[in-house]
């Protein structure tokens, strides 16, 4: 079937299978930040946002996503001009092998985007569906929080 | 912090860190080439049987099938699938496929076609007659004279001398005695006997393991993979191909944690097969069932230490014995078992040493290495025992240890005695930062106030618990790393470096060595690793190697380079005794003059008496400097439900000069949280039949932030002459810590003493339940 | 999922519920699909996607509250009716389910349909006397949760019926409650489940709800201990009665997760702590 999804302000026309699922779609055109990593929708690496909530892309049809706002970690920043989540997530020694980053950073992102002032909790509470295997989560935490300020203009 | 350094010892930005967070596709599975074929492995159901006959006939007439492997079709080759130095202390007990399987997930045959559907298809059409064999999966009934023998074919060997007797199912045996234990435990005031079981584990590096393959325009294999060990995958596969090692090259992309998990040839020697027979590059990854089944696993071990004490303090002996499942290959066998003992038995010095530990074959998923690689059960034992005999002299489990564990400029007889394969290597501690690890570590959990003052509160209980721990950097007289560096117009370097960064960030300490060495900032040193065609020889990331050993190598090539600039620059200035010194972009002469590096390379690339400057860097290290490190906790204990929760976790850590301290406190943090979780949740389960029941994250548990309250790492400063700018290993020590000073909380909270992990509620509470 | 030939979104009941009764046998529901999505092969080849028929509501209906068959945890957590509604019992029971990534996937109507042992929400609702609406192309029933779940909902559930709203009477407004679930990650799924509804009249208990999941599948209401609570002051000794008795004549999963004497244990002490909590 042909549908057109809009990812990351962007419509695109494609030519999908009726039972073919987001990440596989959204990997298959070039979009790489969402990772496969446990099959079962538990790790959250595949994460991004639909219509501004943080989900597993694992766990949607590509044909539910249809009209609706897909965004993934590509529609944050570039390497040269990084979003501030990802400058402190960079900063604060927060990224170790970085497989689970792109998903964890979109739970950030719509933590922040609804609260720009979390506590430390709200933040353990909005990446609790990540696995991350090589930290302890500290500087992940840290970072999101780091980020909120320079959001906010504290820093 | 400051620092008398300008580059190392400093939190510079990963080097890689914006590429990731950008999501760039810099991981294997981010890798798409067109027409690449899909490959996938058929494992075995059953945990023992012989393949009486294999049908692939219908698989490979399937349309769009394009190649289909199994015992019939391929060269009969034993090897290890370790990662280690060659001669491999491994046993050679693994071919690409055999016609008998081992364990549930034993590789039975491989299909590669167009796509994923085709192969599911394919694999389904794989017909295979099982002669069922009678499976064994506890290593104690392994050893049994009438238990089924597990590797009956004849053509497994050692390739080096060490006891070897697999109609035994003994994978590796081995014995080290210093002193008379026996005796000297007979004749002590106290005399103690502690036995722990330290599970079965799975790494769960968030990246499954994956591999590409594909022929060059010369037709040589190329294989891109995700790997802790490139060099070594290179050598397997060439030999398990029997192709020359020139025919491979292994290049290895950003990974997504390791752990070492892939310090394994795992299955690249099947897309390599597949390229070869084929023409057409493939992918094989591994579903996170396959990561758990069918990759490897931590060895089980059961871990028995003997002791004896004087009223005096003075310990007398420790005993080890080691059990440890090796599964069905004898993958890591040996030196995991030895580790055990080299690494533990040290820390606490006294006259009489034993160690003994037996390797065994069971039926079981394959063990391998994994962080920690034998330390991490052993300290489980040792950290018990210690806390039992401060306990027997009424003294603070803290203050025992101050005075008990080994110091600056002592050695232990265990070194010497017991090493990876061969005789270990004589060493003393050059630098030893345990006392301040132990004293600020103390005051962080607030021991003094809180250990032993366990207030009645109802069911819900509080302790505290400790342990104190060392490891090693790299395995000395066996490991080597080299590097190379090249200058570049500007100023610039190339950093070639063998090295494998898995997500460490090994790139960037080497960078920042490389750069502190030539006195310039680390964003003028371009790295580049793992890539056994341009980068040169490294044995790979594992044995806590890479800072030392790695930076090392790194080190030596910008002493070399700065050799050659000397020369350039004396010429340039025309100045034949003057000193030279590397700062701030600079080679400043000791009359005052300097130049710039981009003046000194221009020169050299396009002037006169041109040449390139650059050099490459080797180590080999002669002894393995151990890290130190003090872990506290405080738990909580659910006495009517059996739930532990842990509040607080410090772990102090002296890692020498931590030459990027945020990415050695994120080592440290990293490994206290999978330390955590494998003593609390991690419940690697198998059935009878040897089938594992929780090959996933919904039943196989690891940690998330919603389940953590406070970790802290505390680096401890300190230098060892030996390393790099002072350096030692961080990556492994702190996943050690967890098990023993939670056991040992949950003991000071209740009583009541865990030997058993991973401490899920309903062993808990069967244990409150005991005790009362 | 391989197998699907046919994908549908309908925006309207009439339109899902013909297409449901036309392709009966031969589809899927598609809700928050975080199970289907999962399954690699099917044997169905059409796919209805119900998201878009605006279940996604709650509401106050006369003598009832009315959920949206397609409402998802995260509504249910930020409703301010069920906030205040019998303690927020919906609102803990649902900041229990998955993930926090997969409850803003999840539906009610599938967390009920599908009744894996440890849905969180189906306890909850016992508790509350919910029930639950069905449509198919000619018929409106309404049945009480109970029966559907004794019934297996995938039996129960015609194949061209859909299920479109969970009904809870506004009675249980006033209901002391507690929500108790026990697990060995935050995330995971939870060994035992405890809901309990009173109605208290001061120290008395004049009635109770008290159900059970996870432990026991599907999960179900405690009749037998209901009783002994009733027209009874909530004593400790009371509450310790009901907890011995409740695990009594039970008969609990079996399962790698934990041993038969566990469940037992926490089944017992999640009871008395439910009940400790609204006594307190």
């Amino acid at each position: 079937m042909e549908v057109v999804l809009n990812i990351n302000g962007k419509d695109l026309a494609l030519q999908i299978e009726p039972g073919d699922i987001l990440i596989n779609t959204l990997r298959n055109n070039g979009y790489f930040g969402p990772k496969r990593a446990c099959d079962t929708g538990d790790c959250g690496a595949c994460t991004i946002l639909l219509d501004g909530m943080p989900v597993n892309s694992c766990l949607i049809f590509t044909a539910s996503a249809v009209g609706k706002k897909i965004e993934t970690v590509e529609s944050l920043g570039t390497v040269t001009n990084p979003h501030p989540l990802q400058k402190k997530f960079v900063e604060e020694g927060a990224v170790q092998c970085g497989y689970c980053i792109p998903g964890m950073l979109m739970s950030a992102k719509a933590l922040l985007d609804k609260n720009n002032n979390p506590t430390e909790d709200e933040v353990k509470a909005a990446l609790s569906g990540h696995l991350c295997r090589c930290t302890g989560y500290v500087k992940q935490i840290k970072a999101v929080i780091s980020a909120a300020e320079e959001l906010r203009g504290d820093k | 912090m400051t620092s008398q350094y300008k580059v190392v010892n400093q939190s510079v930005k990963k080097v890689d860190g914006l590429a990731l967070a950008c999501g760039k596709p810099v991981f294997t599975s981010d890798v798409n080439i067109p027409g690449m074929l899909c490959v996938k492995i058929l494992t075995s159901s059953k945990a023992h049987a012989r393949i009486k006959n294999i049908d692939v006939s219908k698989a490979e007439a399937l349309e769009g099938v394009k190649c289909v492997l199994c015992y019939k079709n391929v060269p009969r080759v034993p090897r290890t699938t370790a990662g280690q130095g060659y001669p491999e202390p491994s046993p050679y007990d693994s071919f690409m496929f055999d016609n008998k399987v081992r364990f549930v997930g034993d590789r039975v045959a491989a299909v590669a076609a167009l796509n994923e559907e085709i192969v599911d298809k394919a694999l389904d059409l794989i017909e295979v007659e099982y002669e069922e064999l009678e499976a064994v999966l506890d290593p104690k009934k392994a050893m049994d004279k009438n238990a089924p023998i597990i590797h009956d074919e004849e053509d497994c060997h050692v390739i080096i001398p060490i006891p070897y007797d697999p109609k035994k199912n003994m994978c590796a045996t081995v014995s080290a005695i210093v002193g008379d234990t026996n005796k000297a435990i007979a004749e002590s005031d106290y005399q103690f006997e502690v036995t722990t079981h330290a599970p079965k584990a799975q790494h769960c590096a968030t990246e499954p393991h994956v591999s590409i393959a594909y022929l060059d325009d010369m037709e040589r294999i190329v294989i891109k993979t995700s790997t802790q060990v490139p060099y070594h995958v290179r050598r397997i596969v060439a030999n398990t191909l029997q192709v020359p090692i020139k025919k491979v090259r292994v290049i290895k992309p950003r990974v997504g944690g390791a752990f070492g998990s892939k310090q394994e040839m795992c299955f690249e020697d099947i897309v390599a097969m597949v390229a070869m027979r084929t023409g057409l590059p493939c992918k094989l990854e591994y579903t996170r069932e396959e990561v758990f089944v069918s990759s490897r696993i931590r060895h089980e071990q059961y871990v028995t230490i003997k002791a004896g004490l004087n009223k005096d303090g003075t310990i007398t002996a420790f005993d080890m014995y080691v059990l440890s499942n090796t599964g069905a290959y004898g993958s890591h066998g040996l030196t995991v078992m030895c580790n055990c003992g080299s690494k533990v038995l040290p820390l606490y010095p006294c006259n009489n040493l034993k160690f003994e530990g037996h390797a065994v074959y069971t039926n079981a998923p394959v063990a391998g290495a994994y962080r920690g690689y034998g330390a991490t059960q052993s300290a489980f034992t040792m950290e018990i025992v210690i806390d039992q005999m401060a306990e027997k002299l009424g003294v603070d489990p803290l203050e025992f240890r101050k005075t008990h564990h080994i110091r600056e400029g002592q050695g232990s007889e265990i070194f010497k005695a017991l090493g990876e394969g061969k005789e270990g290597v004589e060493q003393t501690i050059k630098s030893c930062g345990l006392p301040e690890c132990l004293r600020i570590g103390s005051e962080e959990i607030g021991w003094k106030d809180k250990w032993n003052k366990t207030k009645d509160n109802g069911p819900i209980k509080r302790g505290v618990g400790m342990a104190a721990l060392m490891q090693g950097s790299s395995v000395p007289e066996i490991d080597m790393a080299s590097a190379s560096l090249k200058m570049n117009e500007d100023g610039s370097f190339n950093l070639l470096a063998g090295a494998t960064d898995l997500g460490t960030g090994s790139d960037t300490v080497l960078a920042q060595i490389a750069a502190e060495s030539l006195g310039i900032s680390e964003e003028d040193i371009i790295v580049y690793s793992s890539d056994t065609d341009l980068t040169p020889f490294d044995v790979g990331a594992y044995a806590s190697s890479t800072t030392y050993l790695s930076g090392m190598a790194v080190k030596n090539a910008a002493e070399e380079v700065k050799k050659q600039i000397v020369q350039v620059v004396s010429e340039m200035l025309n100045e034949k005794d003057a000193e030279y010194s590397f700062e701030e972009g600079y080679v400043k002469s000791s009359t005052g003059k300097k130049l710039t590096m981009s003046d000194v390379a221009m020169r050299a690339l396009y002037q006169e008496n041109q040449f390139q400057i650059g050099a490459i860097g080797s180590a080999i290290s002669h002894s393995s400097p151990p890290p130190f490190s003090a872990h506290f906790v405080e738990v909580e204990v659910d006495t009517e439900t059996g739930k532990v929760t842990v509040l607080k976790y410090v772990a102090t850590v002296d890692c020498g000069t931590a030459i990027n301290p945020k990415l050695a406190e994120g080592q440290t943090e990293g490994a206290v949280l999978n330390g955590i979780s494998y003593a609390m949740t991690e419940n690697y389960i198998l059935n009878d039949a040897g089938k594992m029941l929780n090959p996933n994250f919904k039943y196989y548990k690891t940690l998330k932030t919603n389940d953590i309250k406070e970790i802290k790492a505390i680096l401890i400063p300190t230098y060892e002459p030996t390393g790099p700018y002072g350096a030692k290993s961080v990556s492994e020590i702190s996943i050690n810590g967890a098990m023993p000073a939670i056991s040992n909380a949950i003991y000071n909270a209740t009583g009541v003493r865990l030997t058993d992990a991973p401490f899920t509620p309903d062993r808990v509470l069967a244990a409150l339940k005991a005790l009362k | 999922m391989r197998g699907i030939k046919q994908f549908a979104k309908p925006t309207s009941l009439e339109y899902a519920l013909k297409m449901l009764h036309m392709h009966q046998g031969d589809a899927l529901i598609l809700a928050g699909g975080t199970h289907l999505a999962l399954q690699k092969q099917t044997k169905y080849s059409f796919l209805i996607d119900i998201k878009e028929l605006g279940f996604n509501y709650i509401k106050e209906e006369g003598d009832n509250i009315k959920i949206g068959a397609t409402t998802r945890p995260v509504d249910i957590i930020n409703s301010d009716l069920l906030k205040e509604f019998a303690g927020g019992i919906l609102v803990e029971a649902a900041s229990k389910i998955g993930s926090v990534l997969t409850r803003n996937l999840v539906t009610v109507g599938g967390n009920v349909y599908s009744m894996f042992p440890w849905s969180n929400l189906p306890s909850a609702l016992l508790v509350l006397d919910a029930s639950v609406e069905l449509r198919s192309i000619d018929e409106s029933r309404i049945v009480k949760l109970q029966e559907l779940l004794q019934g297996n909902p995938r039996k129960f559930v015609e194949k061209n019926e859909l299920i479109t709203s969970i009904i809870i009477p506004k009675s249980s407004k006033n209901l002391k409650t507690s929500y108790k679930v026990f697990s060995l990650t935050e995330n995971d799924y939870d060994i035992a489940i405890l809901a309990v509804g009173l109605s208290m009249e001061s120290s008395i208990c004049k009635g109770a709800r008290i159900a059970l999941g996870a432990a026991i599948s599907p999960c179900d209401l405690l009749p037998e201990v209901e009783k002994i609570l009733e027209n009874q002051e909530l004593s400790s000794g009371l509450i310790e009665k009901v907890a011995n008795k409740a695990i009594e004549n039970i008969s609990l999963i079996k399962d790698f997760r934990t041993t038969d004497q566990h469940r037992i244990d926490v089944v017992k002490i999640l009871i008395k702590r439910a009940l400790e909590e609204i006594r307190v």
